[in-house]
């Protein structure tokens, strides 16, 4: 849209006379066709009364055929009335009988009124002018009279005239009266652009013009004095607040600790940095954060603690994993309203390791207990056997029933797995507990993966499992107890041919890593079986923990095999998922201990 | 408050667009559309030709005014026009001696006319009369000397002097029977009335008296009996103070130069008049019980009456 930039002055001047002009030409449309329509009514009520007073004037001239007087009545009419462009009267048959035409009445006249009609009126414009064609019509007859409207034009033209003159006088008068006020406005105005500009507010001498003018020079100058004044104030409050307010929020930091304040409903009133930097989120997210943590040990969901508005103090778990401690103490507002404000403290570190401290606690109840339970079965288990396998060659030798050396064969083989279970204790006692390993060797691992396969070759073959090997042909040596690390493959191939109930493939492989530090060895065992879930993997190295039936597993095989790779400095890895198989990787320092 | 002032300030331009419209559109709306017609190239009418010779025309004496007898005689020509079968027109003239003339000439083949009037033109020239009408049995009527109610006159002796309303100078009971009265008393009614003013309807002598203009008038007892029903005001502003013997009613007459057969076929149709519904009605609103043949000698002591006071006229 065109938006024309004009002086003040111009609008102003042009604006009023817009006005002026506008009202003129309303006035003009207005007075015109009121007038007109005035005079137009005037001539039409006198026309209808005329034409009614000269029917009843030419009753009798008519009714008695008096037709030369009714044509002298009709002229006398006309003579008198200036305004009479004809007149005419019809009997009740609606035959002509007198008429003011010289030349005879245009029967286009008659066709004027609908016939059957009572008195009436209707505009007509006969090329000229415009007459009105007035009827009255009585039992006897019907007069009809042309009035012209010739005198109601000129009439209204003439106040057309004058009120165009008057208009246009006055948009000369409301030019100067709007140069009168415009001069001292646009004055003012530029006064006013020149304080704000420059931020002088004393009054100008050259600006002063009239005695009005001046006066709201003054007082500008005064309201803008105060201004600055307040501006002024206002600018050292604000800096006072912000300073204030820094060091409230520096305090806070450098307690360390988060804090929230929340008003009754739960909406946020206050969260400083901490706060928004131990939730990991924004500050605009932190009551759904707070609303969203876990309650531990016995603690309450906080919303409902919020809404409580009573003191409290608790531990929460965040999705992320992290603890919080939090204590809740509300707080009475200036405004008499009361809020809760919120203390946050990240304890995952503290709670981490006191859960570790418990659970090294345990796992060492745990060693003690298992040590003592082995090394006192695991004499008399000596003895079985032995006593069960001289049992067995003498049945043997002596040919006693099958029955008996069935059963002899069975109490052997039991308690050979009893025995097995008892070496887990003892390794568990061992290892599961964090203890030194005793033996120190240097030794191949290649070597060792040979030696496990080895051992459990039959167990393969009766689960249908095809190995592949791929080891790297000059694997450093590493230092450590060979046994134990041979307990490790040996648990880790046993739990693959496990998984792998109706056969499958497993693949061992071994590999030197280098890293900055020191190199690594490293030795993976791939299944191809169930593989495992998140939740079971999550587990698979605690004590006890197992997946297998209860005559099968004991649930220690993954967690001596931790131990005894945490105890060699290594590390041990399980990718696994269902359906995929499962991947055991063992990295150990070439340096070993 | 102050927002509501700065809202209305800024709709100033559109309050003032829509008063504009209104404005306009009101000045506007009442205009009237004119008719243009063409009057120079418009074909002319001089005047409505008059009848040819096959109509019938029927005049109706000024026994009542103009307007009265046009309503009261319209339908009584139509309903004659349709037993002709031939358009009959009605026509009125001011004096009783117009419609004479039009019946001596025959400009017009019938006509009611006044007991006085019939007299004098069939003394003339010769008229025959089709029928007569009767009034409550009779064939006859007065002549009434009426004077306002708070009039001080009291009979015919009180007369002189005052301003006297007469319907026409050849009615019976508008102008001879007055007239003959008067000279019976041995005066001269051109001195024994202050002034004598011709009415020429017997209802227009009744409003004379009634607006003051005349002290006096001499009216038809059927008119005055027939205004008085129509109009009780008149009845209570009017007083009757002499009543002549009874006359011949007005007669329904035909020219002597209207053919026989045509005032036999009108005769016939006036006299049947009241067998059909139509003329009944005709009748009853002309306060006519039906149409009869002349008694014998029903004119003859008002033709003596006429005669008696025309020769004495004519004699000065």
């Amino acid at each position: 849209m065109l938006k024309l930039r004009l002086r003040l002055r111009t609008k102003i001047v042009l604006g009023f006379i817009l006005l002026v002009a506008i009202q003129g030409v309303l006035l003009t449309i207005v007075v015109n066709q009121l007038i007109t329509f005035e005079l137009k009514e005037m001539v039409r009520s006198k026309g209808m009364h005329l034409s009614k007073s000269l029917l009843t004037r030419s009753k009798d001239l008519l009714l008695t055929g008096d037709i030369v007087k009714l044509y002298v009545l009709l002229q006398e009419e006309q003579r008198n009335t200036p305004e009479i462009r004809y007149a005419f009267i019809l009997d009740h048959e609606a035959r002509l009988i007198a008429h003011t035409f010289r030349e005879g009445l245009p029967t286009v006249l008659l066709s004027v009124h609908l016939p059957g009609g009572g008195s009436r009126s209707r505009l007509l414009n006969v090329g000229n002018e415009l007459l009105y064609d007035l009827q009255a019509v009585e039992e006897w007859g019907t007069l009809r009279l042309g009035l012209s409207l010739s005198e109601i034009e000129a009439t209204a033209l003439r106040i057309r005239s004058y009120v165009m003159l008057a208009t246009f006088a006055s948009i000369l008068a409301v030019f100067a009266l709007a140069l009168t006020i415009s001069r001292p406005v646009e004055r003012l105005t530029t006064f006013v652009a020149k304080a704000a500009a420059e931020g002088t507010y004393g009054v100008d001498p050259e600006v002063l013009g009239t005695l009005e003018t001046s006066k709201l020079c003054e007082a500008f100058g005064d309201v803008m004095g105060q201004l600055r004044a307040k501006v002024k104030e206002l600018t050292v409050s604000e800096k006072t607040i912000r300073h204030q307010k820094e060091y409230i929020e520096s305090l806070h930091d450098s307690l360390g600790l988060g804090i929230v304040v929340l008003s009754a409903k739960g909406d946020i009133e206050f969260a400083n940095r901490i706060a928004g930097d131990q939730l990991e989120i924004a500050s605009g997210d932190v009551a759904k954060a707070l609303f969203d943590l876990e309650p531990l040990e016995g603690a309450y969901p906080l919303p409902d603690l919020i809404k409580g508005q009573e003191p409290f103090q608790g531990l929460w778990r965040a999705r992320n994993g992290h603890v919080y401690e939090i204590g809740g103490m509300p707080i009475l507002n200036p405004d008499g309203s009361e809020s809760l404000l919120l203390r946050l403290q990240d304890v995952s570190e503290k709670v981490a390791l006191r859960e570790k401290l418990e659970r090294a606690q345990k796992m060492a109840y745990l060693g003690g207990l298992s040590a003592s339970v082995a090394h006192g079965i695991n004499n008399p288990l000596g003895v079985i056997l032995m006593r069960s396998e001289m049992l067995l060659a003498d049945a043997k030798r002596e040919g006693l029933p099958e029955k008996y050396i069935r059963g002899l064969s069975k109490i052997k083989g039991h308690t050979a797995r009893a025995g097995q279970i008892i070496q887990r204790l003892l390794l568990f006692s061992r290892y599961g507990m964090g203890k030194i390993p005793t033996q120190r060797q240097v030794f191949n691992l290649n070597d060792v993966v040979a030696e496990t396969l080895g051992l459990l070759e039959e167990r393969l073959l009766a689960h249908n499992v095809q190995v592949g090997l791929a080891l790297e042909e000059k694997l450093p040596e590493i230092q450590g107890d060979r046994d134990a690390v041979q307990q490790v493959l040996f648990n880790l191939v046993d739990n693959a041919i496990d998984a792998m109930e109706d056969g499958g493939c497993m693949s061992v492989t071994t590999r030197r890593v280098p890293t900055d530090q020191s190199d690594l060895v490293e030795v993976s065992v791939a299944d191809t079986g169930c593989g495992m879930a998140e939740e079971v993997k999550a587990r698979a190295f605690e004590s006890f923990f197992t997946t297998k039936d209860i005559s099968r597993g004991t649930g220690l095989g993954l967690s001596i095999s931790y131990g005894i790779v945490r105890e060699h400095g290594g590390e041990i890895a399980i990718e696994s998922r269902p359906g995929h198989g499962t991947t055991v990787t063992v990295r150990l320092p070439v340096g070993g201990l | 408050m102050k927002r509501l002032a700065v809202r209305f300030i800024e709709r100033i331009p559109l309050l003032l667009g829509c008063l504009l419209v209104s404005i306009l559109f009101a000045s506007c709306g009442s205009q009237e559309e004119p008719l243009t017609l063409d009057l120079k190239s418009s074909p002319t009418l001089a005047t409505d030709t008059p009848r040819g010779d096959g109509g019938i025309r029927f005049a109706v004496a000024p026994v009542i005014s103009p307007e009265k007898g046009f309503a009261s005689y319209r339908l009584f020509t139509k309903y004659l026009g349709e037993h002709l079968k031939t358009p009959v027109e009605l026509v009125q003239r001011k004096t009783y001696l117009e419609v004479n003339e039009m019946l001596r000439n025959g400009a017009v083949q019938f006509a009611l006319v006044c007991t006085g009037a019939f007299i004098v033109g069939d003394a003339e020239f010769g008229l025959d009369i089709v029928s007569v009408p009767r009034y409550l049995g009779k064939t006859e009527y007065y002549s009434l000397i009426i004077v306002g109610k708070d009039s001080p006159i009291r009979d015919i002796t009180d007369l002189e002097g005052k301003r006297i309303a007469l319907s026409d100078p050849l009615s019976n009971s508008g102008y001879f029977y007055p007239m003959f009265l008067i000279r019976g008393m041995g005066k001269d009614p051109n001195r024994f009335f202050s002034r004598m003013l011709f009415t020429y309807s017997h209802d227009n002598s009744m409003r004379a008296v009634l607006e003051g203009i005349a002290d006096v008038a001499a009216v038809d007892s059927l008119i005055f009996d027939y205004e008085i029903a129509r109009d009780e005001r008149l009845g209570s502003a009017l007083r009757v103070i002499h009543r002549s013997p009874p006359f011949g009613i007005n007669p329904i007459v035909a020219s002597r130069r209207t053919p026989r057969s045509l005032v036999e076929n009108v005769r016939r149709i006036l006299l049947g008049m009241g067998r059909d519904a139509e003329g009944r009605r005709i009748l009853e609103l002309l306060r006519i019980e039906d149409f009869v043949e002349p008694p014998d000698g029903m004119y003859e002591a008002t033709k003596k009456m006429i005669l008696q006071v025309r020769a004495v006229e004519g004699s000065r």
